[in-house]
């Protein structure tokens, strides 16, 4: 498939990519694991992420997915999107719905992503627009907490041992994860918009900023201990905060939170149709695929959305950074390099 | 409005609900029992005509035995499940819950409202701290801080009013039994720095002249001198409220009420302190400076214990910044 992006569209895609599903969930397991110095060693592994985005921005070319590559990472990423959308309904029965059925809320998040996914891939590529609002209103709800904000929860950051710095910086790198869609969506990026440089450090500190703000603020707001019970410590923060136009503000976010877990979904399955379908592939025929692909990701998630799988998957998803978007990535970097095959660009 | 008493395997609940009856609403109090604080909630469902609504709950008052048990155990029913609302405010009562439900019904039919309202007046004159379900669940499960839970007792005159009686002081999660009297809370909120305005205090000057101050700021400088001396130091801004006699353009004057209030306050500070340590209850949060300033000599489980003999100075700096509208 071929499409062509402007920078914003591009840097938007990713946005949802990286942040949509994990921004209300992430913190628990960075906390949990680092104590305090958490919020340090995020800056750490950021800036570590970052020098990752600078290679991935000068080799990007050389990133080209063959079959049995392309098989993996499809695979990959429905399995994956399986299992974020399994989070995602175990997170609206729990907050909102504890008496709605699995099966209705999972057509509630994949008929409107079928619906974006059978159209045009524009429309999966704009729609990421309207999510950045969404996050803004977040996060000054979340300032309305400041009153109660313990700033020497942040502090003594040697009391996080070295065990806790493994284990803390491991799971930091879960908010990076997907970092393979910057290698994929890159050369759909037109020509004459350039990326490296200002734009790619304003949009990655940006980001850092936004996931930074939210550790920080929930450290300050709940003690170490409460880490071990709340698994979605923003939510939890919004569910206490009392306002006078709602009895219940962490709802209201539950609502945002699934309106951008489903623009997330559907920029996923745009980066899996990028990867599939080639000009020759006939509609029908893609149709069907996508029609496909949602069946699976119902009948995984269904059967994935139990306490157990997602505290497993809230140990272990840091893996998936690792394997997927650094060590795959720059294994096909270096065999295409070396063989001297590259993309051809986007070109407008 | 909820409340309950009792210790887990015996626990009475009692649910202040709303009911219309020829067209008034009037306030039904629904008594329930159970071994758990779920079943003693299932219980109280078996008594309405529809099902309990917990988001719009205002305050939970809580008997003292329950407190003494630990409260953890008790709350974790209304911390987990997001149906409650969190920003519920605890109060600690002296006697029989019951009591206080069938006497704030004379106030309207809004109970909660009620015993809410009267917590938020008295925290801003710092007579107490308002905890809700979420803010007390933090310190609990916090490291180097205990609780100070409001406490409410039922006037004991003609007319059985509540009315604040102080702080309820808290050692881990337990209700030491203990009050800071509602006449000296006032200095705990100096002592915990929290408060930085409005803390009204009384006084006797020489014997004979009623002395009022309000603070208008408080500067918190605590220091750790060694492993087992902490120094609190406060400088204290403040406004002459009340003085009867004329004369403050003689500079001596301020000075000399500086001084008074210096000691005053500095001895009061200090008896809070004796029994804050008597009862193994750090609800200033000393145990957080210490983790933070020097973590190896913070042990969490002995801290209770470290904080009780701790070698605890108080240093009190008044200034008086403004006299009010006659000097």
């Amino acid at each position: 498939m071929n499409i062509s992006l402007t920078r914003i569209q591009f840097f938007s895609l990713l946005f949802s990519i990286f942040t949509g599903f994990i921004y209300i969930a992430f913190q628990t397991s960075v906390i949990s694991y680092g104590k305090r110095a958490s919020w340090l060693m995020f800056i750490a592994i950021s800036v570590l992420v970052f020098l990752l985005f600078i290679f991935y921005e000068k080799t990007y070319k050389y990133f080209i997915l063959g079959k049995i590559t392309s098989f993996i990472y499809v695979a990959y990423w429905l399995s994956h999107l399986a299992l974020l959308v399994a989070y995602t309904i175990y997170v609206i029965s729990t907050w909102m719905m504890p008496t709605t059925p699995n099966y209705v809320l999972l057509l509630m998040l994949l008929i409107p992503s079928l619906y974006a996914s059978l159209s045009r891939p524009e429309t999966a590529v704009n729609i990421g627009g309207i999510f950045s609002i969404f996050i803004l209103v977040f996060i000054f709800f979340m300032l309305n907490a400041s009153k109660d904000f313990v700033v020497g929860n942040l502090f003594p950051i040697r009391e996080s041992g070295m065990n806790a710095w493994i284990w803390g910086s491991l799971h930091s790198f879960t908010a990076y994860a997907n970092m393979e869609c910057y290698l994929l969506l890159r050369r759909f990026v037109m020509k004459n918009k350039k990326v490296a440089g200002w734009p790619l450090f304003l949009f990655f500190w940006g980001m850092f900023l936004m996931y930074f703000f939210s550790i920080v603020v929930v450290m300050m707001y709940f003690s170490l201990e409460e880490f071990k019970l709340i698994s979605e410590p923003i939510l939890y923060l919004l569910h206490s905060q009392e306002v006078t136009f709602a009895k219940r503000l962490d709802l209201i976010f539950v609502f945002i939170w699934i309106l951008i877990s489903i623009i997330t979904m559907i920029n996923f399955i745009l980066v899996i149709r990028i990867v599939r379908f080639k000009k020759q592939t006939k509609p029908l025929y893609k149709k069907i695929e996508i029609i496909f692909y949602h069946v699976l990701i119902f009948v995984v998630a269904y059967f994935l959305a139990i306490f157990e799988v997602i505290e497993m998957a809230r140990k272990y998803y840091w893996i998936s950074f690792f394997i997927f978007g650094v060590l795959l990535p720059v294994l096909i970097i270096i065999w295409n390099k070396v063989r001297g095959r590259t993309i051809s660009d986007s070109s407008n | 409005m909820v409340g309950f008493e009792g210790v887990v395997g015996d626990i009475k609940g009692y649910y202040a609900y709303p009911e219309v009856v020829s067209g008034n609403t009037d306030v039904v109090i629904i008594e329930s029992k159970g071994k758990t604080p779920r079943e003693v909630r299932m219980d109280a469902e078996l008594k309405v005509q529809q099902s309990l609504d917990f988001s719009m709950l205002s305050a939970l008052l809580i008997g003292e035995d329950t407190a003494k048990d630990g409260l953890d155990k008790y709350l974790d029913l209304y911390y987990r499940s997001p149906k409650n609302s969190i920003s519920s405010l605890l109060i600690i009562v002296e006697g029989e819950v019951k009591d206080y439900l069938t006497a704030s019904k004379m106030w309207g039919s809004e109970v909660g409202v009620y015993f809410k309202r009267m917590i938020e007046s008295a925290e801003q004159y710092s007579i107490v701290s308002s905890y809700t379900i979420q803010s007390a669940g933090s310190v609990l499960y916090s490291e180097g801080m205990d609780l100070a839970l409001p406490y409410v007792k039922l006037h004991k005159g003609e007319e059985k009013r509540p009315e604040v009686g102080g702080v309820a002081l808290f050692s881990k999660d337990k209700f030491t039994g203990r009050l800071i009297e509602a006449d000296q809370s006032p200095y705990l909120g100096i002592l915990s720095g929290k408060h930085d305005e409005n803390i009204r205090l009384s006084f006797l000057y020489e014997g004979k002249n009623p002395l009022s101050i309000r603070t208008l700021d408080v500067k918190k400088n605590w220091k750790l001198d060694g492993s087992n001396k902490i120094d609190l130091n406060y400088e204290i801004e403040l406004e002459i409220d009340e003085y009867s006699e004329a004369g403050f353009r003689h500079s001596d004057l301020v000075k000399k009420i500086e001084s008074f209030l210096n000691k005053e306050i500095e001895d009061k500070m200090k008896e809070i302190i004796k029994i804050l340590q008597e009862e193994k209850s750090d609800v200033l949060g000393i145990g957080r400076f210490v983790r933070e300033k020097n973590y190896k000599m913070y042990d969490q489980e002995e801290w209770q214990d470290h904080f009780a003999n701790l070698d605890i100075n108080v240093n009190v700096k008044t200034k008086i910044l403004r006299v009010g509208l006659i000097h």
